[in-house]
């Protein structure tokens, strides 16, 4: 008999998210998902990304990676978005973009929840 | 002498590394024996990055403050990973001192991969 | 003192010196023009001798904001603590003169350098420490505070003279130096960033509001005073070596630091400093 921990209940919400990506949002509350994403990717000690790239209304941004707007229309395939947020060194190998995801530094739910977020800017 | 130290992490590093307990989706039983197999493997692992100047900050080093772990009296404490696993494990919290650990070990494989890889890097220009 | 009787005896405390050796071996050069010659296409119109400035250098707004503190710089009370520290001489009679010679302002340009008797590099701080325990002193820490200041002090002695470090023609020199190029442009920590990300590739773009400085000037200006360090100190001490920053850096990009002037550091100090041969000391600067 498994005991339904809230630790339990974390582990399967994980499971949830990560496998949620791949049934094109039905299965959970994406405006949910996409405002973790926000709060991630704000977050200067998650992801940081305004410190390098133009986002939304953010103040003093950074210049180092290119501005993110128009993403639906640079990144049709929105995996491959997500990608470049787990591993920027595939398609560049001398990016100076973390590899948040193949590194660690972000969790699979967080980076799919920055995708969600990253993909409506 | 550095030399042979780099070789016996190598080798230790292999042996843990090849005996080690299944972690996958933490199949392990969190035991107290199970922790310290997992410690062991984690510093193998760190015992391995810093053999090719490969170590991240916040695996062991004795200074890191990015784990935050509560204890069951309420105290939260901040330090590394391997810190929070101790921690966590004087708690009798061996899941999460194993998790903890775990991620050590993620992070001493992934440091030496990076520094072997790096090995001939050079100017592009 | 009699002349001749001090020099003898400066002679048997010196700290190590540039032992005289054939030929040079000229990489370091060719690597510093090398990444000149990026910097100028990178940043027309900017002077590689103002790099020594930093990112100041390439903004005129900040420049003169710059300029007016450096009138009244934040770090001159801890440097005339330095100069005191210096002057003091040690519960043995002696003084940092009888290790450093007579003259301060000849002391700072002979560091870093290569020790063929050591077989290592020697950094500014380590033969300050040396001296220091060689009269039986109490070693300072190798990061700030008096360290600092007593390296304040040198390097305003060392203003406007030129940087030149040498790699001799020594097969262990010059492998100390590659071992210092290599860590500057390899990709460490959990952020997978090199100095060289930063520092060349990047250097003048900007970081949230933050210019990131290009490689070629930043090692003219240490001991640096920074901001940051002032504002978590309690009495605005923002001094702090080359290697507290070093250090920091690493931090930074969550690679585990080395320790201060090890010789993961000193390495890197000899390739980095050398990536500013032909520039002016200008040290201590302040910095944001």
């Amino acid at each position: 008999m498994i005991k339904t921990t809230p630790r339990f209940a974390r582990v399967i919400s994980a499971l949830v998210i990560s496998t949620g990506m791949l049934s094109a949002g039905t299965a959970f509350a994406n405006d949910d998902l996409i405002a973790k994403g926000k709060e991630v990717a704000w977050d200067r000690k998650k992801g940081n990304c305004l410190g390098c790239h133009m986002m939304g209304d953010g103040a003093q941004p950074g210049n180092i990676g290119p501005a993110l707007v128009a993403m639906k229309y640079r990144y049709p395939d929105k995996a491959k978005l997500r990608e470049q947020i787990y591993d920027s060194t595939k398609a560049n190998p001398n990016s100076i973009m973390p590899p948040f995801g193949k590194h660690g530094a972000l969790s699979d739910a967080e980076i799919d929840a920055i995708t969600e977020y990253v993909y409506t800017l | 002498m550095k030399h042979l130290a780099k070789i016996a992490a190598g080798v230790s590093a292999a042996l843990l590394l090849s005996s080690s307990v299944a972690f996958a989706g933490g199949k392990a039983a969190p035991t107290k024996e199970n922790f310290e197999k997992a410690l062991a493997q984690a510093n193998a692992a760190l015992d391995r990055a810093a053999s090719v100047e490969g170590e991240w900050r916040d695996s062991r080093w004795k200074k890191s403050t990015f784990v935050k772990y509560k204890t069951k009296d309420g105290k939260t404490h901040k330090s590394s990973f391997l810190g929070a696993a101790e921690i966590a494990a004087a708690d009798g919290d061996y899941a999460s001192a194993m998790k903890f650990a775990e991620t050590a070990t993620f992070q001493g494989n992934m440091g030496y991969e990076q520094a072997v890889g790096q090995k001939n890097i050079g100017p592009r220009f | 003192m009699h002349k001749i009787v001090k020099s003898l005896l400066a002679a048997s405390v010196a700290v190590s010196t540039s032992v005289a050796v054939a030929g040079n071996s000229d990489i370091n050069n060719k690597d510093a023009m090398a990444m000149q010659e990026y910097f100028k296409n990178k940043l027309p119109g900017v002077e590689m001798s103002s790099l020594i400035h930093g990112a100041y250098a390439l903004d005129e707004s900040r420049f003169d904001q710059f300029m007016n503190i450096e009138e009244f710089p934040p770090y001159e009370d801890f440097v005339a603590k330095g100069e005191e520290f210096y002057n003091t001489p040690f519960k043995n009679g002696k003084s940092f003169a009888d290790c450093f010679g007579d003259d301060p302002s000849a002391v700072k340009a002979k560091y870093p350098h290569w020790d063929s008797k050591k077989e290592s590099v020697v950094t500014l701080e380590e033969d300050i420490n040396k001296c220091l325990t060689d009269n039986g002193e109490k070693a300072l820490g190798w990061k700030k505070g008096m360290m600092a200041y007593v390296s304040g002090y040198l390097a305003t002695e060392a203003r406007g003279q030129t940087i030149n470090v040498v790699v001799p023609d020594d097969p262990k020199a010059i492998a100390a130096y590659e071992d210092g190029k290599k860590h500057f442009y390899q990709k460490r920590g959990q952020l997978n960033l090199s100095c060289a990300d930063c520092h060349v590739y990047y250097g003048s773009s900007y970081v949230r509001s933050e210019v990131l400085s290009p490689a070629t000037g930043q090692a003219s200006h240490f001991p640096v005073y920074r901001q940051k360090w002032a504002n978590g100190s309690p009495n605005e001490d923002g001094l702090g070596t080359l290697h507290r920053r070093y250090g920091g850096c690493n931090k930074q990009v969550r690679a585990k630091p080395f320790k201060a002037q090890s010789e993961e550091y000193k390495n890197l100090e000899f390739f980095h400093t050398s990536m500013s041969n032909g520039l002016e000391y200008n040290g201590p600067a302040y910095r944001k």
